[in-house]
């Protein structure tokens, strides 16, 4: 016992003198894992090393690091790109649909253990949802049906959580600690103060809605910084994240891209509708079991009920505000 | 669940960004730790984490893992922290511990030195070490001295560097333990 204790007092002294080598590095890690005694033993060492000096302990803010290196790997350039039929996730049901991560005001209860949970810990909505004041003083309501998880070492390091569903907090930026949710693929930070999220990640887009302090949504790719009264929103499908008016912008250049293929005409007609503001009706519901292959690029809507008339061998009738599409059954 | 590191290493050779993540926040803190003690330099210390991973990503195609990851990553630390001190070519950066203390730290942990009674605390604690003890504390901690350095100027071996170093910080614990918290309630306090 007692050649241990001094083997590990020449390690600790080793280390911090940056004398040790990478195995002792790692053996003096392990060590300070295997008991929180050990952790403790250590902390004061490292203490008294650097106070005999008047210095402050290492401090490493990993979160921040680790945008740095995101940053450096430029994974952008890597990104396999993939057509994608970006008016799937942008049209204007979906955006009402999408539901929000709201910042509002809180206070930090607490700041209590360096520790953390060594193991992940998952809290479920269930029936009813579930109002629960973590550890650090987080309040979370987790909505019904939705559940989230405290990823190991919640609480220590930093205060890591993975949403899926609807879940609101209240926690307070503790730069010692960051406070990160990761919701539909989105990593939402506090940057300058407390806030609360809710958040549906299984919809298309995810939406951070600021209504006080700072928030930072980024991935591999995008930051963007949110403060009060400012909207982000994140689509998966294309792992792009947009503030509003580049959303809206991204909606208005889109929204006129259709991509048919063996679509009935009841459906390209109701997709058309939905964007176009001149309605189009069938004479004869039959047709709407017409199928028709192919893609528009923001074309004028005369143009679009032209090339559909032409193709399946319908005439156009343009009366009243609205058009009309005339003819007769497809052949099946 | 505990995911192996040969999984690790074969999620991340596919691509697994979010692998990498859980990588780099296992052992981000750690790595930093260890090259800071070997460049007396948080910042380069950081910037040499920060280019490991950086390049385990970028060449994650032909990554080879003989041994064990962590062995990987905290060799890789070892030898890149050395090699950037060699770098420095007057070494100059490296040797003046003391001018990298005053640059790296900040004002409030001066002024905990700047109370008497801490200050006192402290030269009582070294001046308590017996005295060869208390030599090759101060030839380390204050002249910024490796041990081969010590071990040859005092004629010595590095193993006995390395004991009577494990004892002076030792003793320097104990010794000053009543003052460490009200050293960190202070520099909090500061910031």
């Amino acid at each position: 016992m007692r050649e241990m204790n001094e083997h590990i007092e020449t390690l600790i002294a080793s280390y911090l003198s940056g004398e040790a080598l990478p195995h002792e590095a790692m053996e003096l890690e392990e060590w300070k894992q295997q008991h929180p005694d050990n952790q403790k033993h250590w902390e004061k060492s490292e203490q008294a090393y650097f106070f005999v000096r008047g210095e402050q302990n290492i401090s490493v803010d990993a979160a921040a690091m680790y945008r740095n290196v995101l940053v450096q790997l430029d994974v952008q350039k890597e990104a396999k790109v993939l057509p994608i039929d970006f008016k799937r996730y942008f049209t204007p049901l979906r955006i009402a649909a999408v539901l929000v991560i709201l910042i509002t005001g809180g206070l930090l209860l607490s700041r209590l253990s360096n520790q953390g949970s060594s193991t992940d810990i998952a809290l479920n909505g269930g029936e009813n949802g579930l109002s629960k004041t973590l550890d650090d003083g987080t309040q979370v309501e987790l909505d019904k049906n939705s559940s989230l998880t405290l990823l190991a070492g919640y609480n220590g390091k930093q205060r890591r959580i993975k949403l899926t569903g609807k879940a609101t907090f209240k926690v307070e930026h503790d730069a010692g600690k960051p406070f990160i949710v990761e919701a539909g693929g989105v990593l939402i930070q506090d940057i300058g103060t407390a806030f609360e999220v809710k958040a549906q990640p299984d919809e298309d887009t995810v939406e951070v809605w600021v209504t006080e302090g700072i928030v930072e949504m980024f991935t591999e790719n995008d930051t963007l910084r949110l403060t009060q009264n400012q909207r982000g929103y994140y689509v998966p499908a294309l792992n792009k994240i947009y503030d509003e008016r580049l959303l809206q912008q991204a909606i208005e250049d889109n929204s006129r891209i259709f991509h048919f293929s063996n679509t009935t005409l009841g459906e390209v007609i109701q997709q058309l509708n939905a964007v176009y503001p001149t309605p189009i009706s069938l004479s004869n519901a039959a047709l709407e079991r017409c199928r028709i292959t192919v893609d528009f690029t923001n074309e004028p809507q005369e143009v679009v009920v032209e090339i559909i008339a032409e193709t399946l061998g319908l005439q156009v009738e343009s009366t009243h505000g609205k058009y009309t599409l005339k003819g007769e059954a497809c052949n099946p | 669940m505990q995911v192996s590191e040969t999984d690790i290493v074969q999620q991340i050779k596919a691509g697994d960004i979010r692998s990498f993540e859980q990588l780099f926040h296992a052992y981000c803190e750690e790595l930093v730790r260890y090259a800071t003690t070997i460049l007396k330099d948080a910042d380069e210390a950081q910037d040499v984490v920060q280019h490991l991973f950086v390049t385990l990503w970028t060449k994650r195609d032909t990554l080879q893992v003989n041994s064990s990851l962590k062995s990987y990553l905290y060799r890789s630390v070892y030898n890149s922290s050395l090699n950037r001190i060699k770098q420095v070519t007057t070494q100059q950066k490296h040797e003046d511990y003391l001018g990298y203390v005053a640059h790296s730290y900040g004002s409030a942990a001066s002024a905990v030195l700047e109370s008497k009674e801490v200050q006192s605390a402290i030269d009582t604690a070294i001046a308590a070490l017996p005295d060869q003890c208390r030599l090759i504390f101060t030839m380390s901690r204050f002249e910024g001295k490796k041990y081969q350095q010590i071990a040859d100027e005092l004629q010595l071996s590095v193993k006995t560097i390395e004991n009577q170093m494990g004892k002076a910080l030792k003793h320097m614990r104990e010794q000053l333990q009543t003052y460490l918290p009200s050293c960190i309630i202070f520099l909090l306090l500061g910031q």
